[in-house]
């Protein structure tokens, strides 16, 4: 099977200020990683692991980004402007605090039209309606378009945004940062969507946490990243069974005992 | 005891302007709990009514708009001229009434002015960074390098003295404030999720700034306009008083000073104190309103914690 | 209640409250807690944002804001405690960001002075070396901003003890940290109880780290325990349907291949007057009499480890009251 996302020695460098002088970082040193169709990849590391900027890499986010990203057979790094946007259909970001990834002061109907505004010809009636439909299949009423995000509870607004990462029907989803955010009680509530979802849909998905709990809930492969580096890729049970990587074994025994 | 507080009905003025009930918790609710808040607002407005109903307040509307009437040249106080009248024979408090419409068009055209340069500038240079950054700032820099009076000065002095060009000296000071505060929001702003997911979408940049980094960058600016909008009056009236502000028989408390200076040593004290507390006032009640909207803005300082 | 046995406890709080005046109304965020913490023990207390558990353990050392009013009854020791700080004689309280703890421009040497009033350098190093700071001679020297989030936290800790408390309260302490350091943040809590029978009690909304190191769990909700006792019992036999489903919509491998577990609507805003119980309106198996009456608790014997019970504040919840 040929992987949906095929990344090859990634690099990614920062430009921090130090001293005065300006220097390159490199979070992400020589990367590899393949993303099958339908499946959970669950990216896990600590803080400083690059793991978010790996998310930011895919989704063409950041700069000084080198090596090959792949995306069903298209080289998508460098793709800019108009040579994007079919990319940008095809791939979609969701920031698991879904407060934080809306804007404050705009009507949620028209923050999950935004996609359909820039993709789509569709005028205002069937943007509309293509709103409508998603509401009501993330089981959200109506009336919630005309709110605003601090009007909404944390499993609404995790709703609204799925609502908008769904509405150009993507075929890959990744989902950057943990619901640490949320109470539990709600992040169930919001981890049993994202797997209806997936099954429903055939979607892609790849999954960043520092949570390997959450990871193992969701995830059918688990990559384990430390200094911008993958140290171990396996199926899930397997790793959890029996990690190899000395630093995956750390991992583990720090989140159980 | 742990009710919560029952929606206040609407006001008229507020059903006029289309507007529903004031929620418990907004901002504005915060501001009408605050009595010293409410007090300048009232100043303030009796002073938006006076500029626009000015031909109507007064039985000297001529006079106000300029036109001399020697024969009544300065009479202090009375029953029918209430701020007495200038050198030239012209009632005082048609004058300040009149002064109120050049005052109030200044404060607004140079606050808005300096606000749409500056927060075009900053978010400009906020959301792009790198070399545009670099070059905007730089030119704002040099703007900050002089002091605001002192480049309003010379601005006004080359452009000619009139309302307009009293309006552009002040702005042409003030715009780099602005832009320097946006530019600090915008750098935080262009980090948060919600920009980033919309980046993510393939929303273009000037739709961007317009639609989501703008206006949740804006509340600093409101505070700050506010209170400039008093010190523009201050400013503007310093400009006046040494004769680079609006040319008579353009009605200015500025110039009213300037012209009825000389008359205090005289005791014909009333044409430049009247203008003097005036400007005061208005002054004062804008940096009031300014002081509390920023207050009621941060969460913090409203007073519940 | 459980954990009192024989021993008076060394703190025991009373119908607690703690109401805030607000221009928006009175929000009661505590809502007469009554709690024995025993010596020498760990007590987890966990709950979701909302519940008031930090809100109520800062007032027991007087650090809430002057618009609160802390009502109920607090003892140490048997004697009677004002609520206005009277405890941090005896408390010390350490928090979720250790960075906002220090101050950026003084050494932790410098600062750790303050708190342990020695300036002997040798008794400072020690204080240091007890948290498992490396090098802890080196590291009086050194800025805050050297230290990993890790170290930090550890730095407070090293403050916290430097007054030989009794009583050490720690709000969400490893939250901003990562697994690997919060492994062994807890561990060092572990090791400086075992150490120096230092109580502690460990306020978390993460009841993976509750489980870790807790001897006993109090399970808050809307302002109140809804439920306390042993940890054993409570993480295997939970009696409270609040706390049952806390535990089945947490991602653990117990729960691996179910649908997890989430609670339908939301936690009582603290401007709301609660009529009956707390959980009712959200709770799957509330019947009529629990939306009139505020529920006691009741005490359970566990069917796993005998002897022991705990207590759940739910009329389901068989046994005497």
């Amino acid at each position: 099977m040929n992987p949906l996302l095929d990344v090859r020695d990634l690099t990614v460098d920062y430009r921090v200020r130090e001293a005065g002088r300006r220097k390159l970082v490199r979070v992400i040193d020589g990367l590899d990683l393949e993303v099958f169709p339908g499946e959970v990849l669950g990216v896990v590391g600590e803080s400083g692991s690059g793991k978010s900027t790996l998310a930011g890499a895919i989704l063409g986010l950041v700069e000084r980004v080198g090596g090959s990203i792949r995306f069903d057979g298209t080289e998508v790094i460098g793709l800019r402007g108009k040579a994007r946007k079919p990319i940008q259909r095809q791939m979609q970001l969701v920031f698991q605090n879904p407060l934080l990834s809306l804007s404050p002061r705009r009507q949620v109907g028209w923050q999950i039209e935004e996609p359909l505004r820039v993709h789509t010809d569709l005028d205002a009636t069937a943007r509309r309606a293509r709103v409508d439909e998603l509401l009501a299949s993330l089981e959200l009423s109506a009336a919630v378009r005309e709110r605003f995000p601090h009007e909404l509870s944390g499993g609404q607004a995790q709703r609204v945004v799925l609502a908008r990462a769904l509405s150009l029907e993507p075929s890959l989803i990744v989902f950057d940062e943990p619901t640490s955010a949320l109470d539990v009680s709600v992040q169930a509530g919001v981890l049993n969507l994202l797997q209806q979802i997936r099954t429903d849909q055939a979607l892609t998905y790849v999954f960043i946490t520092h949570d390997l709990g959450v990871a193992q809930h969701l995830a059918d492969r688990i990559a384990v990243m430390r200094s911008g580096e993958i140290v171990e890729i396996r199926a899930t049970n397997d790793l959890f069974v029996n990690p190899e990587h000395p630093y995956t074994q750390a991992l583990l025994a720090a989140s159980r005992r | 005891m742990a009710a919560p507080t029952p929606t206040p009905p609407t006001s008229p003025a507020r059903r006029l302007l289309g507007l529903g009930p004031v929620t418990p918790g907004s901002a504005v609710w915060y501001y009408r709990r605050n009595w010293l808040g409410m007090v300048a607002a009232c100043i303030v407005g009796a002073f938006v009514i006076a500029a626009i109903f000015a031909p109507w307040l007064t039985p000297y509307a001529e006079q106000g708009r300029g036109v001399p009437d020697l024969p009544q040249r300065l009479k202090g106080p009375n029953g029918s001229h209430w701020m007495g009248t200038d050198e030239l024979g012209r009632d005082v408090l048609a004058r300040v009434l009149f002064g109120a419409r050049t005052a109030l068009l200044v404060a607004i055209g140079v606050v808005v002015l300096a606000v749409v340069v500056g927060v075009l500038v900053g978010a400009i240079a906020g959301y792009f960074g790198g070399w545009v950054d670099e070059i905007l700032m730089r030119i704002t820099d040099t703007f900050l390098a002089f002091p605001p009076l002192l480049l309003a000065v010379i601005v006004a002095a080359a452009l000619g003295a009139s309302l307009q060009n009293t309006i552009v000296a002040i702005a042409v000071s003030w715009w780099p404030w602005y832009a320097r505060q946006i530019r600090a929001q915008v750098l935080s702003l262009r980090e948060r999720s919600y920009v980033k997911a919309v980046q993510a979408i393939g929303v273009p940049s000037h739709k961007i700034i317009r639609q989501h980094i703008i206006p949740n960058a804006m509340a600093p600016v409101w505070v700050q306009a506010t209170a400039d909008l008093g010190a523009s009056i201050l400013t503007a009236a310093g400009l006046s008083f040494v004769g680079l502000g609006p040319r008579p028989p353009t009605p200015d408390w500025g110039v009213m000073i300037a012209d009825g200076r000389q008359f205090v040593l005289s005791g014909q004290w009333w044409i430049a104190v009247f203008a003097g507390a005036a400007i005061t006032i208005l002054a004062l009640a804008f940096n009031l309103c300014g002081d509390v909207i920023r207050d009621v803005a941060d969460p913090k300082t409203r007073g519940d914690q | 209640m459980g954990g009192a046995g024989m021993t008076p406890p060394l703190v025991k709080v009373e119908d607690l409250h703690v109401t805030f005046q607000t221009p928006l109304g009175v929000v009661r965020a505590v809502r007469g807690i009554s709690l024995d913490i025993a010596e020498g023990e760990i007590l987890g207390v966990v709950g979701e944002s909302g519940c008031g558990k930090s809100v109520a353990f800062r007032s027991l050392v007087g650090l809430t804001p002057p618009s609160a009013l802390v009502e109920g009854s607090l003892f140490f020791e048997g004697k009677t405690m004002r609520f206005d700080g009277e405890l941090r004689a005896e408390a010390s309280m350490i928090y979720q960001n250790p960075g906002a703890a220090l101050n950026p421009v003084f050494t932790i040497g410098q600062q750790l002075e303050l708190v342990a009033g020695t300036n002997d350098r040798a008794e400072l190093a020690e204080l240091l070396d007890q948290v498992g700071l490396p090098e802890p001679d080196r590291s009086l020297d050194a800025y805050p901003h050297e230290f990993s989030g890790g170290m930090r936290q550890r730095a407070v800790i090293a403050f916290a003890l430097a007054q030989s408390p009794k009583l050490l309260i720690a709000d969400e302490p490893t939250t901003a940290l990562d697994v690997t350091t919060q492994a062994q943040i807890l561990d060092l809590l572990l090791e400086i109880r075992d150490r120096t029978a230092l109580t502690v009690v460990l306020v978390s909304h993460d009841l993976e780290v509750i489980r870790r190191v807790c001897d006993r769990i109090a399970v808050l909700y809307a302002g109140n325990v809804v439920e306390v006792g042993a940890a054993s019992a409570i993480l295997q036999e939970p009696q409270h349907p609040y706390t049952r489903a806390l535990l089945a919509s947490t991602p653990r491998p117990e729960n691996l291949g179910r649908k997890l577990a989430s609670i339908p609507g939301m936690v009582p805003d603290g401007r709301e007057p609660i009529v009956g119980c707390s959980f009712a309106p959200r709770c799957p198996q509330a019947v009529d009499e629990c939306r009139v009456e505020g529920p006691e608790h009741r005490s359970v014997e566990s069917s796993i480890t005998p002897g022991v019970s705990h207590t759940a504040a739910c009329v389901l919840v068989g046994g005497s009251p």
